[in-house]
């Protein structure tokens, strides 16, 4: 009976061997465009407000008297964890002036507090006045929460006309400098006739303040909002069991209850 | 819990377990189309469990 005993708590035991992890869900591409970016609870906002002395210009190829010039800016912002799992980003907000019909957005890894590698690059339509961006499945599947991220928000006019069509992305007080830990924002300015001295691809606005805003240490306005996507539960799994472990618990308690039942008849048959 | 035993009716119950773990080997294969290592693990702790409830069946009806 105990070599028994034995031998049955071996068997439930080996049971655990089967239990398994429920799969978790992954962000892989085919994911339905409402799943990832769902706001079921809001979790609060960051912002940079919009109380900086200037608007600057954010335009790719605008008319400069026959020729074209492009001042693409870029301000960085902090992606906080608010929670465990399902954190998404619901919407950003950047607060502007004048514009167009078509612009793009660009998030960009951050290096050294520096832009760096594009992460994100979607067509926007108008950046005309305030434009607000909701997030995309592909932003919300670049981004992970706790980082350091670049946006570059602009307006694409395309044109050589006299001062063509351009957005005007305005300044923040909060970011001006760099002791209270917020780096100033960046610049890429082309300059396609050489009337001004034109800077590389993401330059320090310090660095290339030649043109415009020259000597303000500025940041730029920005509105994050960050929400809680129920659907989405990103953290450990619940362990459940197996097809082996399920059959093997179903036939260990019907062995029990058929032994049950035999003792129970014996014992009839003895009284 | 008294839990009977018979050496001889569990020996008899095991061949039929065993008989009874070929026909699951094929209902896997046809099922799943292929066979993993939790099917080995979970059929070598099934096989003598099954053929303890066999036997026990095989005693409920040889007391009858």
């Amino acid at each position: 009976m105990k070599k028994l005993l034995t031998f049955l708590a071996f068997v439930l035991a080996s049971g655990m061997i089967f239990a398994q992890n429920s799969p978790t869900h992954t962000l892989q591409s085919g994911t339905p465009i409402d799943v990832l970016s769902k706001c079921d609870q809001k979790l609060g906002e960051i912002s940079n407000p919009a109380d900086g002395p200037a608007s600057l210009t954010s335009t790719r190829k605008f008319g400069w008297f026959g020729n074209w010039i492009t001042i693409e800016l870029a301000q960085q912002f902090h992606y906080p964890r608010m929670v465990r799992s399902g954190q998404v980003i619901e919407f950003m907000a950047f607060q502007g002036t004048q514009g167009g019909p078509a612009g793009e957005i660009n998030i960009m890894r951050d290096v050294s507090s520096a832009p760096g590698p594009r992460i994100v690059n979607e067509a926007i339509g108008s950046v005309q006045g305030n434009v607000v961006y909701d997030a995309s499945e592909a932003m919300n599947a670049a981004v992970r929460a706790g980082n350091d991220y670049w946006v570059s928000v602009f307006n694409f006019s395309d044109t050589t006309a006299n001062i063509g069509p351009r957005w005007f992305w305005t300044s923040t007080a909060s970011s001006s400098n760099n002791a209270n830990g917020h780096p100033p924002y960046y610049i890429e300015f082309v300059d396609r006739d050489g009337a001004f001295s034109a800077c590389p691809r993401w330059t320090n606005h310090k660095l290339c303040s030649s043109a415009f805003q020259s000597g303000q240490f500025l940041g730029l306005n920005y509105r994050l909002s960050i929400c809680r996507n129920a659907s989405l539960n990103l953290g450990d799994g619940v362990p459940t069991m197996t097809q082996w472990g399920l059959f093997l618990f179903g036939l260990i308690v019907l062995t029990l209850g058929v032994v049950s039942i035999y003792n129970f008849s014996r014992k009839t048959v003895v009284e | 819990m008294n839990f009977p035993f018979d050496r001889e009716v569990f020996d008899k119950a095991f061949w039929i377990a065993c008989v009874l773990a070929i026909f699951g080997w094929i209902a896997i294969y046809l099922i799943w189309g292929k066979f993993l290592v939790a099917d080995i693990i979970g059929m070598i702790i099934t096989i003598p469990v099954m053929a303890y409830l066999i036997h026990v069946l095989m005693l409920i009806r040889r007391a009858e």
